[in-house]
């Protein structure tokens, strides 16, 4: 909100700089957002107040100097006169309200026979200085009063009342409306509308009629004050996305005691400006069942004290309230505060509590550490896996991603993910997205990182290893709509520029490579790779899923270049994985490590180079090694895959090292060696492979 | 005899030093060279030896002088010998080790490590510092229930303070949630005080500009026993601002407004840009807003089943883009997830 500087001296002299008034109601809770100096012409500072949607006390230059008195105390504060002089002339228009319970009070005047002009240079400049076009002396006349008491006006051309007669009403559904603002707009039976004999003449609090406003062809005025239900108004102006500075005060709260006050000051006004007289008797509908009584609150020392943290006595407690324009009496040791009728936010004893603080300033509230118990329990365990799995993806050279959660559905079209896949069936929607490309909450993390990756690599970048760990979203049929799933991705793009040391490594088995880093560093047992050809964005032939204990838990393998073309890329080559990092988490052992016993006997290491088909996963030898059970067999690793040269078409070579060790005796060579024997029999026989001599 | 062996020595001596002066060329047929010299003075037909063995033939009173001159004169020539021997190898030893020198300058092999994305390093350090005050880190979900995200947080339907916040709706009255407070709410629904924790996790606003990304971080703190007051919320939030920004770092509080805090407030630091001077960041005003906060409402309390009466706490909220963005001087917001490496190598 825009504040002059000028006009809050019609009501409070500071005898602050504007520096210092600005930082007095910034710690106050007016926070200052920015300063206008001086405007051309105009010597005046105009400042802008952010005013939170508690306080609609606030929103006037009246409501804000009101609060300076308070905060600085001791200074006096003016109330914006208004000189009402009634002439014999009765009103003649009746009122009408329909729905007591959407407008508690209706009050008016009716002005006759002014002179429509435009607005006097005082009048007009000071709405200008706020950010408000003057129109007429009379609209701007409301518009000032709005501005100054914070209490939303409205002025009608009397002669376009049909029968001079107001009903506050709701509207009827479908009803046609046009609006000061020249919009046609359709009404629905929720609306709250000011209607005469004929239909709707305003949108009750928030915008007049085309029809009825006051033009320069106007004689006689009826000048609306009233209150609505702010909840209404909220709706009513949501619904039809129509805001206006009244509807802003009116669904904030505006004062219903305060109305009248602001009602006479605008009639006086208008009077002074614009001639005529106001006829005789006001109106008000104002039923007492509506009648607004502040509730008292009761209110202790102790629980001020205790929840600031300071030690006030009942005495400055009081002090402070009263500076508030709270009444106060005490009853025993507690104090009684009825708050004043524009300080509708204030009903529970913390509203009082937060007001004192406020007051007594917040900065004074001294500075302490909490005591009391530690609550137990405060080491969040899969959080630290979580940084562990992170760490070792960094240490293998990946960097960290964060993308948008959402997706576009195109990208799941991009990498052929079927119909009947539940990353695109169990796809959750937003109802309000921003853009078409970010309407779903996304169900992989693949496609971000590819643009990531197209973007980089368009960027100049040669060599890319990026990860992302983020949740994805499924829905769900349980009490949560969304099952939200921890999701672990990573892309790979081989260097290409030559360097110093490294070995070449297909980018394929450097990607897994990362993987099993994170198996062997957390103890996850149990994983296999098999081929799969499930996705259709990955190469046939080097894709693969990724099993946990035979539960497949997610896949990796090499980015077809159509995919990869389609985010940007040309790079021939890149690879992905995406597994579900809950199944990750799961399948952590690392509590159930039980120490063994050092082995006191040597071991014997037995290599065995075998001839076999092409086709042929080395995995299943190992596995073969394993069914083969012999106690003293402790370990089989591969060192050595070669094809080529020297090795029959449709062969390769796989050579393994078996190490045999007891625990409770040196082996002998012969005995080492007739069970190595026997093991490669077995695998001969199952796996139809040749021993290369 | 003297003039005999004097004649020997002098000759061998003279072999050695020339031996000697060939060392620096030819050290392998030196070593050999220098055996063949031990033979021909020292072996067991050698010269010396030879002469030594000839003592029989002198007068028996003159032989132990004979004697000892030929004895010396050996020990002479073999500690000669070995010496040229030992320098012969060290000399050797040293061409080897130049031979192997390596150029130390040239890089060590490693894997270029990865980095960890500025926003998960600010928000990893934002919550050690709070777990070093005794706070566990909660995490709840991202879609959330109108529930949860605003009416357990005393923020009603046609309340204006959910203009506070754009939220994005989903089906069947859930929302992404706009904030990690609904977080505090799970928590105190499940766990009786005294509670201290901390959420950080993935917001959601339905907006997006210059200064405003769809999506971005916060961290929520709560903190709920018997007798916390404000000044405990001051302490605390000071010594979090002290050890991210400096323990120089000036922090004030104003009063402000949350639906689920009374009183409420906002944390302001001196501009970490300008000094408190005055520049854009702050826009002249010498103080960044930092964190949100303020002593639990007793209506939350309500809604969560506590005693307002028996317990009072305080919670907080930061955004963690800004304080990234503060403590590493970044002006483009959506810079941060864009992923550039070059960007993201950069912390």
């Amino acid at each position: 909100m825009l504040v002059s500087v000028a006009w809050l001296k019609d009501f409070i002299d500071t005898g602050l700089s504007v520096d210092k008034l600005c930082h007095a109601l910034t710690m106050a809770g007016l926070e200052v957002e920015g300063l206008e100096s001086e405007k051309e012409g105009a010597k005046d500072t105009v400042i802008e107040i952010n005013v939170t949607p508690n306080r609609p006390d606030w929103l006037s230059v009246f409501g804000v100097a009101r609060e300076l008195a308070a905060i600085l105390g001791a200074k006096p504060l003016t109330v914006p006169a208004a000189d009402i002089r009634e002439s014999e002339k009765p009103a003649e228009v009746l009122v009408e309200v329909a729905v007591p319970d959407l407008c508690p009070r209706y009050a008016a005047r009716v002005i006759r026979n002014v002179k429509v002009t435009p607005s006097p240079e005082w009048l007009a400049n000071r709405l200008k200085t706020v950010g408000i076009r003057p129109i007429n002396n009379v609209v701007d006349i409301t518009n000032y009063v709005l501005m100054e008491f914070g209490h939303p006006l409205h002025a009608f051309d009397l002669s376009k009342i049909s029968k001079s007669r107001i009903l506050v009403d709701l509207a009827r559904e479908g009803e046609v409306f046009t609006t000061l603002d020249g919009i046609e707009r359709s009404l629905s039976a929720q609306m709250l509308t000011i209607r005469d004999a004929a239909g709707p003449v305003a949108l009750a609090g928030i915008m007049g009629g085309l029809d009825s406003e006051v033009t320069g062809d106007t004689v006689d005025v009826f000048l609306e004050s009233a209150y609505f239900d702010p909840a209404l108004i909220r709706k009513t102006s949501k619904l039809l996305g129509l805001r206006s500075e009244s509807s802003y005060r009116f669904e904030r709260g505006t004062d219903i005691e305060g109305l009248i006050q602001a009602l006479d000051r605008a009639a006086s006004l208008i009077v002074q400006e614009a001639g005529g007289e106001i006829c005789g008797g006001r109106i008000d509908v104002y039923p007492t069942i509506n009648k607004y009584t502040p509730s008292e609150i009761k209110l202790t020392t102790e629980k001020t004290n205790r929840i600031l943290g300071i030690n006030l006595s009942t005495a400055d407690i009081e002090s402070i309230i009263k500076r508030l324009n709270f009444d106060v009496c005490m009853k025993g040791d507690d104090l009684v505060v009825t708050p004043p009728t524009y300080r509708r936010d204030v009903m529970h004893d913390i509203d009082l509590i937060e007001d004192i603080a406020r007051l007594y300033g917040y900065n004074n509230i001294p500075v302490k550490l909490p005591e009391g118990t530690m609550p137990a329990g405060r080491i969040n365990k899969r959080r630290n896996l979580i940084q562990r799995i992170k760490t070792l993806l960094r240490k293998n050279g990946f960097s960290e991603a964060i993308n948008y959660s959402f997706m576009n559905t195109v990208h799941l079209d991009v990498l052929g993910i079927g119909e009947s896949d539940y990353r695109r069936t169990a796809v959750i929607n937003l109802l309000n997205p921003l853009r078409a490309e970010e309407a779903v909450l996304r169900t992989t993390l693949v496609p971000a990182l590819l643009e990531n990756l197209g973007r980089n690599l368009n960027r100049g970048t040669s060599g890319l290893k990026l990860f992302e760990l983020s949740k994805v979203f499924v829905r769900s049929q349980g009490k949560q709509l969304a099952d939200e799933r921890l999701h672990l991705a990573a892309v790979l793009s081989p260097e290409t520029a030559k360097t110093l040391y490294q070995p070449q490594v297909n980018g394929f088995y450097e990607l897994k490579g990362a993987l099993e880093t994170i198996f062997h560093d957390l103890k996850i047992t149990g994983t296999s790779f098999n081929a799969s050809d499930s996705e259709n964005f990955l190469q046939v032939g080097q894709a693969a899923e990724i099993r946990i204990a035979d539960k497949t838990i997610g896949f990796i393998g090499r980015i077809i270049p159509d995919v990869l073309e389609h985010f940007g890329t040309q790079a021939g080559e890149a690879y992905v994985f995406e597994l579900d990092a809950d199944g990750l988490l799961g399948s952590i052992s690392l509590e159930k490590v039980c120490f063994r016993r050092l082995p006191r006997f040597p071991h014997v290491d037995r290599d065995m180079a075998l001839l076999a088909p092409v086709s042929l996963p080395s995995d299943k030898v190992i596995k073969a090694v394993e069914e083969f059970s012999n106690d003293l067999i402790t370990h089989v690793r591969i060192f050595d895959m070669y094809q080529g040269k020297g090795i029959p078409e449709g062969k390769k070579n796989l050579a393994y090292s078996v190490r045999y060790q007891s625990a409770e005796r040196t082996l002998t060579v012969a005995e080492v060696d007739s069970i190595h024997v026997s093991l490669i029999e077995h695998i001969k026989k199952t796996l139809g492979v040749e021993l290369r001599e | 005899m003297k003039d005999e062996v004097r004649e020997i020595c002098d000759r061998a001596f003279e072999e050695l030093s020339y031996l000697k002066s060939l060392e620096n060329r030819k050290d392998q047929k030196n070593q050999k060279n220098l055996q063949d010299l031990r033979v021909k003075y020292l072996g067991k037909k050698g010269l010396l030896t030879v002469l030594l063995k000839s003592l029989g033939k002198l007068p028996r009173e003159d032989r132990p002088a004979a004697g000892k001159i030929i004895n010396e004169a050996k020990a002479r020539l073999e500690s000669a010998i070995e010496d040229t021997g030992r320098s012969v190898k060290a000399l050797q030893e040293k061409r080897v080790i130049e031979s192997r020198r390596i150029d130390v300058t040239l890089p060590g092999f490693f894997i270029p490590q990865g980095r960890q994305h500025p926003i998960n390093q600010v928000l990893d350090e934002v919550c050690e510092v709070f777990t070093s005050m005794g706070f566990r880190v909660e995490e709840g979900p991202e879609v959330e229930d109108n529930y949860h995200n605003f009416e357990a947080l005393n923020i009603p339907n046609e309340h204006p303070a959910r203009d506070m916040q754009d939220t994005f709706y989903v089906a069947g009255g859930f929302v992404l949630r706009t904030h990690t407070s609904p977080v505090q709410v799970r928590v105190m629904e499940r766990e009786k005080p005294p509670v201290r924790v901390v959420a950080p996790g993935k917001v959601y606003r339905c907006d997006s500009d210059q200064t405003h990304t769809p999506m971005f971080h916060q961290v929520e703190g709560l903190l709920v026993d018997r007798n916390i007051s404000m000044a405990d919320l001051k302490g605390v939030l000071e010594a979090f601002v002290h050890s991210i920004f400096g323990s120089k770092t000036p922090v004030r509080l104003r009063p402000s407004y949350f639906p689920f805090t009374e009183p409420s407030a906002e944390i302001d630091i001196g501009c970490v840009i300008c000094g408190g001077a005055g520049c854009g960041v702050c826009k002249k005003t010498g103080w960044i807003e930092i964190l949100g906060a303020g002593m639990v409402n007793p209506k939350v309390f309500e809604f969560s089943g506590y005693d307002p009466e028996e317990y009072t706490g305080f919670a907080f909220g930061l955004g963690i883009e800004r304080v990234a963005m503060l403590k590493y001087g970044i002006d483009d917001l959506r810079l941060f997830f864009e992923n550039d490496i070059r960007f993201l190598e950069q912390f």
